[in-house]
């Protein structure tokens, strides 16, 4: 499996350039009164839908910046490049 | 043999001859020769023995596509005679051989195939299990190609690779390839060229018909030429493409000529956009022992006359299903070979202008014919012609048969490129129904035969590639449309699938590699595994090192036909990477050894250093060939030592939210930071398990500088900047990892040594534990000096620029010498902090235990919710759990044999934990341990017991638990 | 933290296994300026005794480090009086001292750090240059679609590295300092069908001198 990600630092890079942080999920949540199931709902759980879904990744071995991308799990094909 | 005369044709030089020594005697090739056409030339017909019934194999193809030809080179087994360029000196043997290729012992056991039907090796031996072992020796000896001589060959030739970068790249130098390569550099992009033959030309390359009055041939050298001039093409020859994968990269191998930096390396092409212009190959066509040495492509005898001078028979057969026969038996007419007959297996179409020529020529054809089965066992003696519809048969006497189901489209390179593929029921072949983006086919493959059809389709992919690169090309793809469009459409295709009344018990092979035959594809289906890709399995049919290029289709067309599903239905088999196999040695020989080396590397290792990975750091882990390390703790312990610690991550952190992105990923209220004063504190992760512990340093309003383990000195800045994304806070990360080396001075006597080398103050209270301290050392080198007790000894760590800490441990050295210095390792380093009780993240923590679990809890500031600390949720969660395993000190017995890192805690038959760390310690007197155990057994004073059970012979060891801190508990060592 | 250490205390973590014919020494390094049988090139010049600066600052781009401005957008550099200014992102840039010998003060104001001990830098100069690279990293480092200077920031023998390519003939490149040896032992390796040599530090002023003075007199050319 190879694919190419758009960084909007770098452009367009091989995928071995990247770490995937994960699906977005939103800021954490506030600690105040967490129950531990919304924690880990929170930080353990995981869908992968076949569609296109906001994703974060690590430009490692580049320029060392987080970025958000929309990428198809599917498809591994980028929806608005560098967006 | 004599070569013939020389022809425009020729790709060899005869006036240069080549010695080469095979199966023990002289011979002789010529310069421009392949092993294969060498052989052939001196009178090779048996290049090897199957690998099932050690049937005598002979030359198949030119390009690679059986194992028939596989021979062990100067020692190294499996070299493709046909791609191998002859050297001088080669010394060549045959492989899969028990006596000599054309008297083998095993011979015979082709007459007992019945014995070996499909799958045989996975169905009939394995029971009973014990007799397993008896018969996969006896087994792996008779079948295989090749035997590995480890000591053979101390040959390690050099690794390589070469990345490029294009904006088309074109798989394939025959016509369409070519033309796509000069229509895409039309664009001013950059176009890289792959052919896995020595020379581009394709199919046009030996061919001398007219076609405007021009030779093929020469209009092959001709497009070479022009492909050649252009500045933006790059042109990459005897370079196989092993896979083209997602988005456009072409991985393969460049073949060196002789005298080359190495035998081949391997090269990826990352293209914006891809032509595949791969061609086609004749379909093997099925018919009783239709693996004798004498039957072959047509091509094969056609290039090895005008390629290579070689005489390739003296009476050939042809038995084929497209145009291309016709020619080829025109053509080797030419050379001088009696055509005994040119049969057929399309009853019509055929170019009327071949079929002419053949009249003229004298030759017999015969439309509707073609070859039941040969006669012969090591040669080729004669044929059996049938008609298609099995009405008659006739016997003819050749020593060459020629013979073909037509061509097959070489669809490799699409089917890795996930290409959608459907037969067709024209062209009879599998081709593309639908292209991934920005990739483009073109050339015969597409079923076109026609020249000037095949440039037209070729220089239409190259424009269409190019405007998916980038390239305003609108008037010129659709001038290039029409093109195509006038030009003559797809043939029709062959769709024999086997030679008429073939027997179900017939020797009629689909696949020479893996001697899969006709009868072996009916018992597959028989078995039920009644589709391609599960016969495939099965009967290994396209297993072998030639992959797709035999079996390929007709294994597909036999099962269809088998099963009586309609053409319309067939499906093949996906075609699998490598799809030309490289050496080994390409991919991994010895090559890339990149890692780091402290600033203190060459230091230690003049003094005996021995070193050890640690993650990509190479480290001194002992200093001594005593693994124990007993000196060296007893050393630091008595004196001082001196370790090398510079691997230790290193960061500063300033701006206006640095605060705040501190107390987000440590665990402690680092608002408590001070100027001069080291504040310890630990990362943890989202469950709470420690990922990272050091000391922060407020060195400046809002700037701070931190340490962090060695391990985790790389992901530092990843690990901020991934958990403050959300909150727009404005901090800035300076990795100083590299920039800092970093020695930690440690022992009693350690003041003593610093203080002859600075002008600081080093009294206990000027500098406590715990400080830090900017001070200049020796000749100006500025040092950040913290005090700190990993070992649990007074201790300065020093943080000096990595260019100065060569001249530091000098410094060191010669001022420690009187009392008494010595470096430690790693190993040292272990021992004296398990000593202390200080942990390592993921030798005393790992995934199932907190912060809170292994002792260091305190350092969590559980009050604080608003920062939303990583882990703290967690650490909350699970701080009221009980069964948690928790760190334990371990005082153990003294034993006969003495448990060891890794050794299970058990009580009776449970298992209760393990042990991480352990040592005999000469500082205490007894062994101890630390232990991750569970908390019903981790009560100071009870007892366990620790199971080893090293090489199989158990043994068990009784345990006091004791609290983790077994040296200096107080901590007066290190605030002395 | 500046040093003021004059004796030749300081080392290069590169060493290159060739005579040196001529050193010499500056602010405590010793540097070789030129090695025996350096060959016509492409060459392997070891530079990591050049003062480097990582500058961080929220506005970067309206900085003006050694009085060059910092380039508008990331993947850019400027070149002006023996500075290269690095666009590295949003929020920084790197800064190397290629020209002239004395050695810059590091500039007062938060956002700096001196880096200099922190890298390997190494040039890549000569014929044959963007082969070299071919063989030591996937990267594109020449696309025609992008004007040059520029910086490309990936992996070459799979470390990170800052690359700016200067021209068709020369690339400079920074690394973590810890891969210093190995790093550039395994690109003369690997580079070796190119015919890649080290050459002294000469090598590259030489070049940079003439590069820097073709650039001034040629307005096609991209400047600052």
């Amino acid at each position: 499996m190879t694919f190419m990600l758009t960084c909007p630092i770098c452009g367009r890079r091989e995928l071995h350039e990247f770490l995937c942080g994960g699906q977005e999920r939103g800021p954490r949540p506030p600690q105040e009164g967490l129950s531990a199931e919304a924690h880990f709902r929170y930080a353990q759980f995981r869908s992968i839908p076949p569609a296109p879904q906001p994703e974060w990744w690590y430009h490692g071995q580049g320029c060392g910046v987080w970025f958000k991308a929309t990428r198809n799990p599917a498809t591994n094909r980028e929806e608005r490049p560098g967006g | 043999m004599a070569r013939l005369p020389a022809s425009p044709t020729q790709r060899i030089d005869p006036s240069r001859p080549i010695r080469f020594r095979y199966w023990g005697g002289e011979a002789e090739g010529v310069a421009g020769d392949t092993v294969a056409s060498a052989l052939y030339a001196a009178g090779v017909r048996v290049f090897s023995r199957s690998l099932k019934y050690h049937r005598p194999r002979g030359l198949y193809g030119l390009d690679g596509e059986s194992a028939n030809t596989f021979v062990a080179i100067d020692g190294v087994p499996n070299e493709a005679a046909e791609t191998t360029l002859l050297r001088p000196g080669m010394a060549i043997a045959a492989q899969n051989v028990r006596g000599s290729p054309e008297r083998d012992l095993y011979g015979i056991l082709d007459r007992f195939d019945g014995l070996m039907p499909a799958g045989f090796y996975y169905r009939l031996f394995h029971r009973p299990a014990r007799l397993w072992p008896f018969f996969q020796e006896r087994l792996r000896a008779m079948a295989g190609v090749g035997v590995l001589q480890p000591s053979g060959s101390r040959e390690r030739p050099g690794r390589f690779e070469r990345y490029l970068n294009a904006e088309v790249a074109v798989v394939g130098g025959g016509p369409a390839g070519m033309a796509a390569a000069l229509a895409a550099a039309e664009g001013g992009g950059r176009v890289c060229l792959f052919e896995r033959r020595l020379h581009l030309g394709g199919h046009l390359d030996w061919r001398t018909r007219l076609v405007d009055g021009q030779p093929l041939h020469r209009r092959a050298t001709e497009l070479a030429a022009r492909v050649a001039a252009c500045p933006n093409i790059r042109v990459f020859t005897h370079a196989p493409v092993t896979g083209v994968w997602g988005e456009n990269l072409v991985t393969g191998f460049l073949i060196c000529p002789e005298g080359g930096i190495a035998r081949e390396y391997h090269y990826e092409c990352r293209a914006r956009s891809v032509v595949v212009a791969s061609g086609c190959t004749e379909r093997p066509l099925v018919f009783e022992h239709n693996d004798r040495p004498g039957v072959m492509p047509a091509t094969t005898a056609w290039r090895l006359a005008a390629s290579y001078g070689v005489l390739p028979g003296r009476r050939a057969v042809f038995a084929g299903g497209d145009d291309s026969s016709l020619e080829a038996a025109i053509e080797l007419a030419g050379y001088g070979v009696e055509v005994a007959a040119v049969a057929d297996a399309r009853a019509e179409g055929h170019d009327p202008e071949l079929v002419a020529a053949i009249g003229e020529a004298g030759i017999r054809f015969l439309p509707g014919w073609t070859a039941g089965a040969a006669r012969g066992t090591n040669r080729v003696t004669g044929v059996e012609l049938r008609r298609i519809d099995g009405g008659r048969a006739e016997e003819l006497r050749c020593d060459l048969l020629l013979a073909n189901a037509g061509l097959q489209s070489l669809i490799g390179p699409l089917s890795t490129l996930k290409a959608q593929l459907g037969y067709c029921t024209r062209t009879g072949m599998f081709q593309p129904t639908r292209l991934p983006e920005r990739a483009f086919v073109a050339g015969s493959m597409l079923g076109l035969r026609d020249v000037a059809a095949i440039e037209a389709s070729g220089r239409l992919a190259g424009l269409e590639a190019a405007a998916a690169a980038g390239w305003d090309a609108e008037s010129q793809i659709r001038e290039a449309r029409d093109a195509v469009r006038n030009a003559p459409g797809p043939a029709a295709g062959c769709f024999l699938a086997c030679a008429p009344g073939i027997g179900r018990g017939a020797k009629a092979f689909v696949d020479f590699d893996e001697d899969g035959s006709y009868k072996n594809v009916v018992e597959s289906a028989q078995q039920g595994f009644d589709v391609p890709e599960l016969a495939k399995r099965f009967g290994g049919f396209g297993l072998g090192p030639g992959q797709y290029h035999v079996p390929g289709q007709n294994l597909a067309m036999i099962m269809a036909a088998l099963a009586g599903t309609p053409l319309d239905q067939l499906s093949g088999t996906t075609v699998r990477p490598p799809l030309v196999p490289p050496r080994l040695a390409t991919l991994a020989g010895p090559g890339l050894a990149v890692h780091k080396e402290t600033p203190l590397h060459d230091a230690q290792a003049a003094l005996g250093a021995i070193f050890r990975n640690a993650g990509a750091w190479h480290r001194a882990r002992y200093f001594s060939t005593d693994l124990s390390c007993r000196e060296e703790i007893r050393n630091v312990r008595a004196n001082v030592g001196v370790l090398d610690s510079s691997p230790l991550g290193k960061f500063r952190i300033y701006g206006p939210d640095a605060q705040k992105a501190l107390q987000r990923v440590y665990v402690s209220d680092m608002s408590k930071t001070k100027p001069g004063r080291c504040k310890y504190s630990a990362m943890c992760n989202d469950t709470g398990n420690l990922m990272d512990d050091g000391v922060v340093v407020e060195i400046g309003p809002g700037d701070y500088y931190f340490t962090t383990s060695s391990a985790r000195a790389g992901a530092t800045v990843e690990w901020f900047r991934y958990h403050t994304r959300h909150d727009g806070w404005e901090y800035q990360l300076v990795n100083l990892t590299d920039t800092l080396g970093s020695l930690n001075l440690a022992g009693p006597n350690a003041r003593k040594v610093l203080a002859k080398i600075t002008d600081a103050d080093l009294s206990n209270a000027a500098f406590p534990y715990m400080g830090y301290r900017e001070i200049v050392v020796g000749d100006g080198v500025p040092v950040r000096c913290l005090r700190l007790g990993f070992v649990g000894e007074l201790s300065y760590e020093l943080h000096a620029p990595s260019s100065y800490c060569g001249y530091l441990w000098d410094l060191i050295m010669a001022a420690g010498a009187e009392f008494g210095i010595r470096p430690f390792g790693l190993e040292a380093q272990s021992c004296l902090r398990a000593e202390k009780g200080h942990v390592i993240i993921g030798t005393e923590s790992e995934q199932r235990v907190t912060l809170t679990d292994i002792g260091m809890g305190f350092l969590w500031d559980s009050k604080d919710t608003a920062s939303k600390k990583v882990g703290a949720p967690a650490l909350r969660h699970a701080s009221g759990q009980t069964d948690r395993l928790k760190l334990v000190g371990l005082r153990i017995d003294q034993a006969e044999r003495r448990p060891e890192d890794g050794d299970i805690v058990i009580d009776g038959t449970e298992v209760v934990g393990y042990l991480c760390t352990t040592r005999m310690s000469e500082t205490l007197g007894w062994q101890y341990g630390l232990a991750l155990i569970t908390d019903r057994h981790a009560p100071e004073g009870g007892t366990v017991q620790i199971y080893s059970n090293p090489r199989g012979t158990p043994s068990v060891t009784h345990g006091t638990v004791v609290a983790p801190h077994f040296y200096d508990p107080e901590g007066a060592r290190l605030r002395a | 933290m500046t040093a003021t250490a004059t004796a030749r205390i300081r080392r290069s973590p590169v060493r290159f296994d060739a005579t040196a014919l001529e050193r010499t020494s500056r602010d405590g390094w010793d540097i070789v300026r030129r090695y025996s049988d350096e060959g016509g090139g492409p060459w392997l010049v070891d530079l990591s005794h050049r003062c480097r600066w990582d500058l961080q600052h929220p506005d970067v781009g309206n900085q003006r480090p050694f009085g060059v401005p910092v380039p508008s957008k990331p993947g850019e550099v400027a070149i002006s009086d023996g500075f290269a200014v690095n666009r590295m992102n949003r929020t920084q840039a790197s800064l190397w001292h290629l020209g002239g010998n004395d050695r810059p003060a590091t500039p007062s104001g938060v956002g700096f750090t001196e880096t200099t001990d922190g890298h390997c830098m190494l040039a890549f100069l000569g014929p044959e240059t963007a082969s070299v690279f071919e063989h030591l990293s996937d990267l594109d480092v020449f696309d025609p679609e992008r004007g040059l200077p520029r910086l490309v920031q990936g992996p070459v023998l799979h470390v990170p590295c800052q690359v700016v390519a200067l021209g068709s003939n020369a690339v400079i490149l920074t690394l973590s300092r810890g891969y210093g040896r190995t790093f550039a032992e395994a690109a003369l390796q690997f580079a070796r069908p190119c015919g890649l040599r080290p050459a002294g530090e000469a090598r590259f002023d030489e070049w940079f001198v003439r590069w820097a003075s073709t650039r001034s007199s040629d307005p096609s050319l991209p400047s600052r």
